[in-house]
């Protein structure tokens, strides 16, 4: 296995950050399914983003694993607040999605290449529309109030 | 719950979505030098400077845009107040790459659109609107992998996901997936390309630029065009009679138009 540069390595620490906070989002979105709280139109929506999540782990596992590096692997479990209805659900998921793409933008002024930028812009563009859906579905202003990153949601 | 429609796409609004992009791009042939750059500006927009001029240049379209649309008196209330609200976001955003091109020591040059769509009703507005906001979440994906400066690049990317709410926000007011894609990039450069050109957004020279003009009465002459004399101050004149001719001829497509008895229903 080459030695990685040391851009080069900190990108790969940057990607698994990432690539943890992606594992964390699909296993509390599958938990909250799970929890037979929700209604089945917002376990449908929950499921999509489950997939997304999964879409965005997955670019970043490749690039990782282009550079040498190693991804890590999902945990079994991660923390949960006591969470007892639908709201409590979709307030945690927001603020999930809010910290998701505020570290997405830490991320990628970091990150050392254009490649690895444009992948990040791209999957922060996603979470912030995750919580478009997630606000609006709560009844609060859809979008951030903030004029730039990093967003202020929920 | 009526937001959490993800698969709630319509196939009958996409077809007209189509054909009213199409409609538009199929207007490409518009002579007028003016016009045709705003698909040059963004063809040819390689340096740091010439990406902060045209991403000024949007947001500026963008908030001319958000006001002609106010004043068609077609937008319910909440829709009315949450395209306000996207104004101030985009007025933050303008102020932010004005303030990059001075620092690259060059002139704002604020971009108005020169032809708006056929807009009879709110449904067509939050599609126009939502193509506008596609456009500008293009154009800051392919900023970040453009700039060369990270100052720059950060800005870019700092915005872009602003304006992919935008999207979401439109697409859900009208009933189609807010969450289409997990990677979220907006148009491509050759289509903003081709709706610039369609649009014929073009620039507005920086003396009569960008603060918002109430559009002239469409009966109105446009002062100075083409009745500049010779020896006359042609910049100012010319210039102002050309934005208000503009604006007016976009205030009246728009607001002239009757209203359909329905919008389009899913």
């Amino acid at each position: 296995m080459p030695k990685l540069s040391a851009p080069m390595a900190a990108d790969v620490d940057l990607m698994n950050a990432a690539i943890a906070l992606e594992q964390q989002a699909q296993w509390t979105y599958g938990a909250a399914a799970k929890t037979g709280i929700l209604k089945p139109e917002v376990v449908t929506v929950a499921t999509k983003i489950i997939g997304q999540h999964a879409d965005h782990e997955k670019a970043w596992t490749t690039e990782v694993t282009k550079l040498g590096g190693t991804a890590p692997k999902a945990k079994d479990k991660y923390d949960l607040p006591d969470l007892k209805t639908q709201e409590d659900i979709l307030k945690y998921a927001l603020s999930l999605e809010v910290l998701a793409a505020n570290t997405y933008f830490d991320v990628l002024q970091k990150l050392t290449t254009k490649t690895l930028k444009t992948i990040a812009v791209s999957i922060m563009g996603d979470e912030a529309q995750h919580a478009v859906v997630l606000s609006s579905a709560l009844g609060l202003q859809p979008f951030t109030s903030t004029q730039f990153m990093p967003i202020k949601q929920g | 719950m009526e937001n959490m429609n993800t698969s709630g796409f319509s196939r009958r609004s996409f077809v007209k979505k189509s054909a009213v992009a199409a409609a538009a791009i199929a207007l490409i042939g518009f002579e007028s030098p003016g016009f045709a750059l705003g698909h040059d500006l963004m063809m040819q927009a390689n340096s740091d400077l010439d990406i902060a001029n045209f991403e000024y240049g949007l947001e500026s379209a963008a908030i001319s845009a958000y006001q002609a649309a106010a004043k068609t008196g077609l937008l319910d209330k909440p829709v009315l107040d949450i395209a306000l609200k996207f104004v101030d976001q985009h007025t933050a955003h303008q102020k932010a790459w004005e303030a990059a091109v001075k620092n690259l020591k060059g002139t704002p040059q604020a971009l108005v659109i020169g032809k708006y769509p056929d807009l009879k009703s709110q449904g067509d507005i939050l599609n126009f609107a939502k193509t506008l906001e596609e456009v500008a979440v293009g154009s800051y994906f392919g900023a970040v992998n453009k700039l060369k400066d990270d100052t720059l690049t950060n800005i870019a990317a700092s915005i872009m996901p602003i304006e992919a709410q935008h999207v979401a926000v439109f697409a859900s007011a009208l009933k189609m997936d807010p969450l289409p894609s997990s990677f979220v990039s907006g148009t491509s450069d050759a289509d903003i390309a081709k709706i610039a050109t369609a649009l014929q957004i073009g620039p507005v020279p920086a003396a009569a630029a960008p603060a918002p003009v109430a559009p002239a009465p469409v009966s109105a002459p446009a002062a100075g065009v083409g009745g500049a004399k010779q020896g006359e101050d042609y910049t100012g004149g010319v210039v102002a009679g050309t934005l208000a001719a503009i604006a007016a001829a976009a205030a009246g497509a728009i607001a002239l138009r009757s209203r359909k008895a329905t919008a389009d229903k899913e």
